[in-house]
């Protein structure tokens, strides 16, 4: 697959930390190989626009489009077995294969940034901050207590 | 938190920023390797920054 960038996304990539920016790197060889790797968790994020969405890391994603078939994007043994690729052939990603650029591979546009989700983080460091015990544990503490009292 | 229907705005705002970008011919590449791609983008990340500094 052949990756190509936009201004805006080159200015996002510019301000995004150093970390995500060696995530992303990783991450966009994945892309490139195949775009089903299972760290990218790539799905359609909108259909009418042929929005696609991938990870970078836990709380970063990056958004791209793909020209031409989106079948080519990988190995087709993995299209025959998986009925999601399947339908997303059948939706109709712009297909042109004159202007496809290798035989077996379609091209990939990055186009969008890199979309922090925020509240993830903060769920993360709440939970680190409140380290209360949960309810399970709580009641088998309860439990523990009622069943030496009974026995003693 | 952030409820979807702002992040699918703000998406949605950046997406349309890039095929504008995309239309008008601001774009690198193609790149056939991942390697190129990521040499590209680190290029522009310290042009960017080197502009940035002379401007202070």
């Amino acid at each position: 697959m052949r990756l190509i960038h936009t201004a805006k996304f080159e200015k996002d990539y510019a301000t995004a930390p150093t970390d995500v920016q060696k995530a992303f790197d990783k991450q966009q060889r994945f892309l490139a190989d195949n775009l089903q790797h299972p760290s990218l968790h790539a799905k359609k994020y909108d259909e009418s626009t042929g929005l696609w969405q991938a990870r970078v890391n836990r709380s970063w994603r990056f958004y791209f489009t793909i020209e031409g078939d989106a079948s080519s994007c990988t190995p087709s043994s993995r299209i025959r077995s998986s009925s999601e690729n399947r339908q997303d052939a059948s939706v109709g990603i712009r297909c042109d294969p004159s202007t496809r650029p290798l035989p077996q591979f379609g091209r990939c546009y990055l186009i969008s940034l890199p979309y922090i989700i925020r509240n993830l983080s903060r769920f993360r460091a709440l939970g680190a901050v409140a380290g209360a015990p949960c309810r399970h544990a709580l009641r088998t503490a309860s439990m523990k207590a009622r069943t030496n009292a009974m026995s003693a | 938190m952030t409820p979807k229907t702002l992040v699918d705005k703000r998406v949605q705002t950046a997406f349309e920023e890039s095929m504008d970008d995309f239309k008008s011919g601001r774009y690198s590449g193609p790149f056939d390797t991942a390697a190129e791609s990521s040499a590209s983008l680190h290029k522009a990340a310290a042009g960017r920054r080197a502009r940035k500094a002379r401007r202070k």
